[in-house]
Parts: C-alpha cells; sequence; structure tokens
C-alpha cells in the first residue's frame, strides 16, 4: 500500500469532500445568474460554501472574499493589481516578499522587478523563520505590497505574521499572506489580525487542485485578472465559476477548520515519531526548530546522500515524499533553506521532506522509518563522502 | 511552444528499463583496495571528480595492469542521482579492459546508445543529458590524469552546477548547442539561481551563459564558412574529410542501431584511400568484441551496407 507523505503539495480527496461535490457533478448545473430553479439551486451551493469559509476563517461580512482557480492565480492577482494599481502609476516603487516563498510569489515578484519596481527579499533567520524586524529594515510610505506566506510550504516553518502585519498598518502597507499551507495546521482568525489578503487553496486541505480563494479586507481593492466579471459572485473574476470545486473547497476548510485542534494533534505525534526516528539516522540534520514549524512538515537532510536517489529509493518501496532540490524540478528562485538557515553547504542537494496528512496512521510511520534507514544506509555504502567518516 | 514542451514525459516512468536496472541494481559500485588492486598484478589510480555541492560527485577507483597499461578493474563511489548511478555503471563496464587512451575516446553517443533499450529511443529525457556529459567529464579527467595530460584550470562559469568555461565550450562545438535551455540540458548550468545566464539577472559575473554562446556560435559560423553539411558530390570524388563524415553519418544511420540492439556498438579507428578502394578500419565495442559472427555475418552486413549506401569499392576491416 502507498504511503503518501507529499501533503504540502497535493492531498488525497476526503469522502466528506467528494459527498458535498457530488450532487454538483451530478445534477446541479445552473448558471449562478439564471433566474429559473436550475440557478437557485446553485446559488444555494455557492452560498453555503461561501458562509463555511467565513466562519472558518472568522471573516468579518464586510470583507470580500472571492472564489479564484487557487493559490497561484489568487497570488498573481494581488500582485497584478498592486502593478497596475501602484508602480504602473508611479504612485509607489516597492513591493517586500520573503527569500523562501512560493513559486508564483516569487515570480510575480520577479516581474515586478522586469517592469523597475524595487523588489526587496525578506531573509529568514537561521530558524528558517523571517524576522520580523527585518520588515522595518525595507518598508517606507512608498512600499505597495510586503507578502510573506503564513507557513514554508517546503519547511514548514511559521512566520510571525502578526508582528509583521503591525508594523504594516504603522506605515499603511497592504499585507498579502499565502495560507495555502498554514489552513488546517494553525489556527487563523482573521478577525484583528491586520491581514489584507489571504490565499487559499484547496490541493492542500484534501479537495481536489484547481479551486481556490482570495480573502480581500474591506478598504482594499483589487482590479481583476480575467476579465468578463458579472458582479456578485464573479465581481472579481470572470467566467462562470467552478462550483463543484467550490463546494468541495467550502467543506474542507469546514473540516480543516472544525478539527484543527484534536486533529493537528495526532498528525504532531505521527510527525514527532517520524522525526525522532531520523534524528536517530547518524549525519541527519532537521530544518526548522519543533517549535516554529507546521505539525504536519519534517524537512530534513542526509550527509552524502542524494535527494532524488533517497526519493527513489523511498518510492520503490510505496512512499511518496518530496524533495525542494531535485533538478531540474525544484523552486529555484526562492532561496534554498540550506543556503537560508546556513548550514553546511554539501547538503544542499541533499534535502527531503515528508508532510503528513490526517490519512497517515502510526503504523506507516515505522515502515516509513524502517525504509528511510535502510536507503539511506544502502545509498552511504557507495558514497564517496562516506570515505571520510 | 509545441507538444512536447507542454508534455510531461521527463519523469522516473519514462526512463527506458536498461536505466531503472543499472539504478537499481548497480554491478559496479563500491570502491577497490591496494590489495584487490596487487591480486590482479595492477596498480590503483583513484580519481575524485564532481561536488556534493553542485550535486554530483564520483570516485573511480581503476585498477590498471602493469605491464599492458589497461584498467583491469573498475569501480565507483557516487553522490547522485539514480540516472548519474546508471550511467556510472555503464562506464564503469565499458571501461575495462581498455587502455585510459581508449576509455578517453568513449564520446557521449557511445555512452547514451549502450543505455537505451531501443536503438530508435533516447535514453534519458533531454533535460538529463548532464547526466552523461557529467560521468564523461569524469572518465576524460582520470584518463588524462593516467596518460599525465595536464589541463588547465578553467574558471567556473555557474556555481551552482560547478560548471567550467572550456568544458562548456566544447559541449557548445560538440552537441552543436544553440539556446541557453540547451546549455541546462547538456551541463545543468543556468538551472538554479540564473544569475549566470546573463546581465539582466541583475549580478555581476566575469562570465555569462549568453555571450559564451554568442562568441562560441559566431566563431563556429566563421570557421564552417557558413557551411557545415556533407558534400553532396559522389562518394568518389570527395576528399578524405569528407568520406570519413560520409561514412560516420551511414553508420549512424544505417548500421549503428543495429548493433545497440545487440549491446554492441563500433567506432570507426581510420579511413585510408588505396588505389580504387576504401579501406574503412572499425573496432567493436560492448557485446560485439568477441563475438564470433562480428568477423562474418555482422562484417558483411556493415560492408554490404555501406557498398549499397556509399560506394561498392567500399572495404571494412576490423583490427
Amino acid at each position: 500500500m502507498d504511503i503518501y507523505l507529499d501533503n504540502n503539495r497535493m492531498t488525497r480527496v476526503d469522502e466528506q469532500v467528494l459527498s458535498a461535490m457530488r450532487p454538483v457533478l451530478e445534477g446541479e448545473y445552473g448558471d449562478l445568474f439564471a433566474l429559473h430553479s436550475a440557478g437557485a439551486k446553485s446559488r444555494k451551493v455557492y452560498h453555503e460554501a461561501l458562509d463555511k469559509v467565513y466562519a472558518s476563517l472568522h471573516a468579518s461580512s464586510d470583507d470580500t472574499i472571492v472564489f479564484t482557480s487557487g493559490g497561484a492565480e489568487s497570488n498573481s492577482m494581488v500582485f497584478q493589481s498592486t502593478y497596475l494599481h501602484y508602480i504602473l502609476t508611479g504612485r509607489k516603487n516597492n513591493v517586500i516578499v520573503g527569500e523562501r516563498e512560493s513559486l508564483s510569489v516569487m515570480k510575480a515578484a520577479k516581474f515586478l522587478e522586469s517592469q523597475g519596481c524595487r523588489v526587496n527579499y525578506l531573509p529568514v533567520n537561521s530558524d528558517g523563520v523571517v524576522e520580523s524586524e527585518r520588515v522595518l529594515d525595507y518598508i517606507t510610505p512608498r512600499t505597495a505590497l510586503v507578502s510573506v506566506s503564513m507557513v514554508d510550504g517546503e519547511s514548514g516553518a511559521i512566520n510571525p505574521i502578526e508582528e509583521i502585519a503591525k508594523i504594516c498598518a504603522d506605515f499603511d502597507v497592504p499585507l498579502h499572506c499565502d495560507a495555502t499551507h498554514a489552513i488546517g495546521k494553525i489556527d487563523i482568525d482573521l478577525q484583528d489580525s491586520g491581514i489584507d489578503f489571504l490565499t487559499i487553496s484547496a490541493e492542500t486541505l484534501h479537495a481536489p487542485a484547481g479551486t481556490g480563494a482570495l480573502y480581500i479586507r474591506k478598504g482594499r481593492e483589487l482590479i481583476p485578472l480575467i476579465h468578463g466579471e458579472r458582479g456578485g459572485a464573479e465581481i472579481l473574476r470572470g467566467g462562470p465559476l467552478n462550483l463543484a470545486g467550490i463546494a468541495g473547497l467550502g467543506k474542507a476548510v469546514e473540516l480543516a477548520s472544525d478539527a484543527l485542534s484534536f486533529e493537528m494533534e495526532d498528525v504532531r505525534e505521527l510527525r514527532d515519531s517520524l522525526e525522532e526516528s531520523i534524528s536517530g539516522i547518524d549525519g541527519s540534520m532537521v530544518f526548522v526548530p519543533w517549535a516554529m514549524r507546521s505539525p504536519n512538515t519534517l524537512l530534513c537532510a542526509f550527509e552524502g546522500v542524494d535527494s532524488e536517489s533517497l526519493l527513489y529509493e523511498l518510492n520503490r518501496d510505496s512512499i511518496q515524499a518530496y524533495s525542494p532540490s531535485v533538478n531540474p524540478y525544484g523552486n529555484w528562485d526562492s532561496k534554498s533553506i540550506v543556503k537560508a538557515v546556513d548550514a553546511d553547504r554539501n547538503l544542499r542537494f541533499s534535502t527531503i521532506g515528508f508532510a503528513l496528512s490526517r490519512f497517515n496512521t502510526e503504523e506507516e510511520m515505522e515502515k516509513t522509518a524502517e525504509s528511510i534507514k535502510r536507503a539511506v544506509e544502502y545509498l552511504r555504502s557507495f558514497s564517496p563522502s562516506e570515505e571520510k567518516r | 511552444m509545441s507538444k512536447s514542451d507542454i508534455s510531461m514525459r521527463e519523469c522516473w516512468e519514462e526512463y527506458p528499463f536498461k536505466i531503472q536496472m543499472l539504478a537499481e541494481k548497480p554491478k559496479n559500485n563500491g570502491i577497490l583496495t591496494e590489495e584487490d588492486a596487487e591480486k590482479l598484478n595492477s596498480e590503483l589510480s583513484v580519481f575524485d571528480y564532481g561536488s556534493e555541492r553542485t550535486g554530483a560527485r564520483i570516485v573511480l577507483y581503476w585498477a590498471i595492469d602493469r605491464e599492458e597499461g589497461r584498467v583491469t578493474a573498475c569501480r565507483y563511489t557516487l553522490f547522485g542521482s539514480p540516472a548519474h548511478r546508471a550511467a556510472a555503471d555503464m562506464a564503469a563496464l565499458l571501461c575495462r579492459n581498455k587502455t585510459p587512451e581508449e576509455i578517453s575516446k568513449i564520446d557521449y553517443k557511445t555512452l547514451e546508445y549502450f543505455l537505451r533499450d531501443r536503438p530508435d529511443r533516447p535514453a534519458l529525457p533531454d533535460s538529463k543529458r548532464y547526466v552523461v556529459t557529467f560521468v564523461l567529464e569524469a572518465l576524460s579527467v582520470a584518463s588524462n590524469m593516467v596518460m599525465g595530460v595536464e589541463r588547465e584550470e578553467s574558471p567556473v562559469v555557474c556555481k551552482c552546477s560547478g560548471t567550467r568555461l572550456d568544458d562548456l565550450k566544447r559541449y557548445i562545438r560538440e552537441f552543436g548547442i544553440k539556446s541557453i535551455g540547451e546549455i541546462g540540458d547538456y551541463t545543468s548550468a543556468g538551472r538554479f539561481c540564473k544569475m549566470c545566464i546573463s546581465a539582466s539577472y541583475g549580478k555581476e559575473r566575469e562570465y555569462y551563459l549568453d555571450e559564451i554562446l554568442d562568441s562560441v556560435r559566431k566563431e563556429m559560423q566563421e570557421e564552417s564558412g557558413g557551411d557545415s553539411a556533407v558534400s553532396d558530390k559522389p562518394f568518389r570524388e570527395m576528399d578524405i574529410e569528407e568520406k570519413k563524415r560520409a561514412i560516420e553519418i551511414a553508420i549512424d544511420q544505417y548500421i549503428r542501431a543495429m548493433l545497440v540492439m545487440d549491446g554492441g556498438d563500433m567506432e570507426i579507428l581510420d579511413v585510408k584511400e588505396n588505389g580504387n578502394n576504401t579501406d574503412i578500419y572499425i573496432r567493436y565495442l560492448g557485446a560485439c568484441s568477441g563475438c564470433a559472427s562480428a568477423s562474418t555475418g555482422t562484417l558483411f552486413a556493415i560492408e554490404g551496407i555501406l557498398k549499397q549506401k556509399l560506394d561498392p569499392d567500399i572495404r571494412v576491416l576490423p583490427l
């Protein structure tokens, strides 16, 4: 049986999410703007999902949440709008982003840079976490946006968003947070959070990929990225919405926030047991201290063991993990964790990550730990660096 | 952009069976000790190439026969991907019973052919070609050291992948590289922080990939006078260099695939004009060398094809 430990990228669809989606896929297909009863059925599905997302995130009804096609679209919408609103018009000239953001944020930042905008990259400290005070080094009244993810999708590092939000509020600079890896992992309360834009994506929440949402605080405005908007549900995005995906996302967000406290405790326990076994392996290193890491993630490195080879060996044992440093498939636009936390540079191509979900079991963790041990031992049996040890 | 640009056929499941097999059950990995070499009446030489920092490092262990100077045993330790492992294992197999001089002549085509399942299907996706060049570079560094050929340390162009200037220039010529993407395919340079690609990325560097590519391509164009294709003269009227090129192309097109299918290969050692005849001296490689049909059926087939495709007065002489 497969042991799936790549849950920070894509997750298995939950049975309850599937149940929420099924009626839409099987029968409720009316256009949201149609006056007939088919339209009414769709509107009911839409409103239910919307209410669930508002409630789960503790968003005020004065704020706006629009559904999108996923995290990348939500992120792009914020950056493109910032560009059109502030940079292009010359009103502001600076954007600040974390140096270890997701690919869509990094690429958007690079785009702004190519358009003549000054982009500052916030460094992370030796724990892999953005230091809030560093925002003060760069922020000015001419800063158009600060974008820092709530949780690092590779390392699981939890960034101090509250403190960053306070600084942004002092300068009246909008703060964007990518919460793709935070929802269902840590507590999120948008009341008085100071966050102006929040990205949500379905694929990490046991719902199908291809749906996401963007939270917009009252008073902040955005320009549509996809035109054809008709107002209402489509106020910021043209084209009929993916209603089945939205029904799934609504259910998934509700499940994630309802079960957060007890479910994540279970996941944390499983993760910790795996972490303990890995720490016992000679020449291993775990990135980001325990207390600063989301409960489902474990990013580590083994000296003298190539990431892709280790993934390959684990895959042969039906264990699916991830690595941020497999050539040529990694996110090379953001700074590598090894460089960011100033670890031994020889570990750069030796990182491997395990992201758990509520579907993992104790037995799976035991099997995974055994497989890792065996694979590391095997690969080190003909590793050049092993001769020095 | 095209369909191939949006396809996802570059991952493990698309690797040929041979690569999967060599990656999963390598036969030549490990080390050789002085005692092992002594048993074979050989001298042990150890060569270290690459670095963990740049994603691949190989240490080659060669036991070299004291009298004949041939590699009697070859092993390696490796930090690298499964594809690296497959290529290194195949290379170790190819090195056996060869002199360092012969090893230095193993080229990209040969090693890559040996990794194929089917002669018409490349062993590795384009984006992983750097795996083969890495292993070949290690072989070349090792054989040069044994032969006492000294190479000047060339400056590093891409710090992330450890690619050096002279290697890059050589690859651009050898493989006819035309774009930055292809440089990445063959060397993995420019794939990571991207700062070495061009000055527009904002970091000051001594060398940029786009500038090197432009200058080498310009040199190549000047040298060839804008025409590098095979001459369209009849074979008999070609000069010896043109003949060599025509034979090389005919072998690639009609013969090599046939040999590789059975785990063998061949190389042209020399082409000589002998009166009316053209003599082609060849050497069999891999499974072909020592095969009973190498001097009968296979030889007649090779000669027959070349006679038919090029000239009836061709003679093929295996050495």
